[in-house]
């Protein structure tokens, strides 16, 4: 066990290695002058001496004028002691935008992660143990229509409705412009509060978080209901599930204890790859509602050809979904002794 | 002690499979009655519906009376307070009875727990006092196994512990060694015969597999097609089978005092349950067919009736109002549902061969 989560831990870094090296020669093959997309509209200078000098001092600083290689091997050696470069449309560092925007993100996949599982999972069990009947053919239609529905279109027009129409929804960014925010601890403005004792400010950001968190919770928690109920079906037409019937238990004891205990374990590989789509999803669902995290970061960073910035959101998101299936490898052998036992041996 | 009449089992389909049709029988306390067919003959739907456990698109009707209470009429409550507590189960594949991600001791407490009303201590060491019992060894550790930690023969056995934990009165063991090893076959049934003698359960032994039935059961059930075809005592169905196809199943056992060239098998295919022609099912395949056959599907009914009527042609109603259509039970005299019954015994030909 502890040796599995290590070897994963171990090639954690090769994989980050592979993704530096895909984005690095990636960014290289798209025909723009890093040194004319980083000075962008500040490229005109007085003189053609002073923008001489300018592009001498970046290419002095990056190796703009160097070959790929070599400029690869500076910009891994640079990674190594945490510095992603600076950001051309945020004249910041990477590193230091990132821990920014890292945190409103966390808050908001977190949130929709559980919206999703809260609701989706006691879905899918509700629809397969009533297979076949009304509730059963409206679930197929409600859940189809969610997950087919594409995510910007529900923000864009959700936020219409439930912001500009209804009013219910709070409106952009993670506060109101009349909230004091609560002092900045880990950047996450929920944690903050708690921690700062600032109800005022745990409420209105909860308003805030509520809107995108339940347009991304839906989707996924439909897809995750979709997936529990084709797994719970299989399990309930099982012969352990004929067995825990013929015991007499209650129904609720079949139902979860015993047919639920076994169909989770595929839908925890799937929530797995439900990740990937929930982090394409914020991309666009910030840009929506104006949460300051990651996705609008990337956003920006990838219409104003910051490759800087870009790279640096690809690496973070690596390691997202690195981490994301180290954790699903791990509670798989919670879930099921059978791998449990194989990864004794 | 258990009552079923005119058991009909039909699965939904498109074209609905007529699994078990109008079948009759009687069971007394303590005893063994073996239920034998070929695969599809409708015994084990005919057994898993008396608890009402088959899957929805199966259609039960009929009467199963046990200690005075109709299972197939009982509400949900009723019938979970019957099922695993009165009637205890044992089913086929080991393999896939089991919930892989539950310990053996979870699914043994939590019959214990339901209906024995034991706290999670008393039913632990109940429970492994059940496990030692079926010839689990190590019981105490093993309690906390998962199934796949376990053998074939050592799951079989604690399937059986779960079945026998309350002290079912009837126990019934849906070909309870067909997936294991022939080695093992031979200690799960007489670790079933151990468990019913000891506490007088009585037992429905479902197999296709004449030899398991022998050593086991006093009485035998035959069903081909949906229907039971011959009734007797264990030793009549041996000595003296009375319905072909019984004949021709006794046939097909290899021999090991004669050398076989080649094994006998049954001539022809069992009849589709689907569609069902008029006449006796197993007709096309029988040796011993006479011209009633092809019309008249014959009851239940003890072998010098079955003689009589078809000497006399007699019909139908007749038979059935004289001594035919028996209900086969602990007293029941040795029945066949054949018009021209074969008679190995060689005293009394049949009419035409």
């Amino acid at each position: 066990m502890r040796w599995f989560v290590l070897r994963r831990l171990a090639l954690a870094p090769l994989v980050l290695l592979g993704m530096t090296c895909i984005t690095f020669f990636v960014s290289q093959l798209i025909p723009i002058d890093p040194v004319a997309a980083y000075l962008g509209g500040r490229g005109a200078a007085q003189s053609d001496a002073a923008e001489q000098a300018i592009i001498d001092a970046l290419n002095a600083r990056w190796g703009w004028d160097k070959p790929i290689p070599e400029r690869y091997w500076i910009y891994l050696t640079n990674l190594l002691q945490g510095d992603m470069g600076e950001s051309s449309h945020s004249a910041r560092a990477v590193s230091t935008d990132l821990a920014n925007v890292l945190p409103p993100t966390i808050e908001l996949v977190v949130a929709a992660l559980v919206v999703a599982l809260v609701f989706g999972i006691p879905l899918g069990v509700f629809a397969a143990a009533r297979r076949g009947g009304v509730w059963d053919a409206l679930f197929k239609v409600v859940s189809t229509l969610a997950i087919s529905v594409p995510v910007f279109w529900l923000a864009i027009v959700g936020f219409m409705v439930f912001y500009g129409r209804l009013g219910w929804a709070a409106g952009p960014g993670q506060l109101d412009i009349f909230t004091r925010p609560p002092p900045e601890v880990t950047g996450m403005v929920t944690v903050d509060s708690i921690l700062a004792g600032r109800w005022d400010a745990l409420f209105d950001t909860l308003h805030h978080l509520a809107f995108p968190a339940l347009v991304l919770g839906l989707v996924i928690g439909f897809y995750f209901a979709r997936v529990v109920r084709s797994e719970m079906v299989d399990a309930l037409e099982s012969d352990y599930v004929r067995t825990a019937r013929g015991k007499g238990l209650r129904r609720r004891l079949v139902l979860y204890r015993h047919a639920f205990r076994n169909a989770v374990i595929p839908v925890i590989t799937l929530s797995g790859l439900a990740f990937g789509s929930l982090l394409t999803g914020i991309i666009v669902v910030e840009r929506v509602v104006g949460w300051p995290g990651l996705g609008q970061y990337a956003f920006t960073a990838a219409t104003r050809l910051d490759l800087n910035a870009l790279s640096g959101v690809v690496l973070v998101i690596s390691l997202a979904y690195v981490l994301a299936n180290l954790t699903v490898d791990l509670l798989y052998t919670v879930a099921d002794p059978r791998v449990r036992d194989g990864m004794r041996s | 002690m258990l009552s079923v009449r005119d058991l009909d089992v039909t699965f939904r389909a498109r074209a609905p499979v007529l699994a078990v049709r109008g079948v009759s029988y009687d069971l007394a306390a303590g005893e063994h009655v073996g239920l034998v067919g070929e695969s599809g003959s409708g015994k084990s739907a005919g057994a898993l519906a008396l608890v009402r456990l088959l899957p929805d698109y199966a259609d039960v009707s009929g009467r199963v009376m046990l200690d005075g209470a109709d299972l197939l009429r009982l509400n949900e409550r009723e019938l979970r307070a019957v099922r695993g507590d009165q009637v205890g189960i044992v089913y086929q594949d080991p393999f896939s009875s089991l919930n892989p991600v539950l310990t053996i001791g979870k699914q043994l407490t939590e019959v214990l727990s339901k209906h024995k009303g034991l706290g999670a201590r008393a039913a632990r060491r109940e429970a492994a006092r059940l496990l030692e019992t079926v010839g689990v060894p190590n019981a105490e550790e093993r309690i906390s196994d998962y199934p796949h930690q376990f053998s074939g023969g050592m799951r079989q056995r604690a399937v059986i512990a779960m079945a026998v934990a309350p002290r079912p009165a009837l126990l019934i063991a849906d070909e309870p060694t067909t997936a294991l090893d022939v080695t093992v076959q031979a200690q799960i049934l007489e670790l079933l015969q151990e468990l019913t003698s000891e506490h007088e359960t009585t037992m429905l032994l479902i197999t296709h597999d004449l030899g398991v039935v022998a050593g086991v059961t006093q009485r035998v059930m035959v069903m081909y097609a949906g229907r039971i075809v011959e009734s007797s005592s264990t030793e009549d169905v041996f000595t003296r089978a009375s319905h072909p196809y019984t004949v021709a199943l006794h046939r097909s056992l290899p021999r090991i005092d004669v050398r076989q060239e080649r094994l006998v098998t049954i001539e022809g295919q069992p009849p589709d349950p689907t569609q069902l022609v008029r006449g006796c099912p197993f007709a096309p395949r029988c040796p011993s067919r006479i011209d009633r056959c092809a019309d008249e599907d014959p009851p239940l009914m003890t072998i010098p009736t079955a003689r009589r009527a078809a000497a006399r042609g007699w019909d139908m109603a007749s038979i059935r109002e004289e001594d035919g259509e028996q209900v086969p039970g602990p007293a029941s005299p040795h029945l066949t549902a054949c018009w021209n019954p074969p008679d190995p015994a060689g005293d009394e030909p049949g009419p035409a061969r």
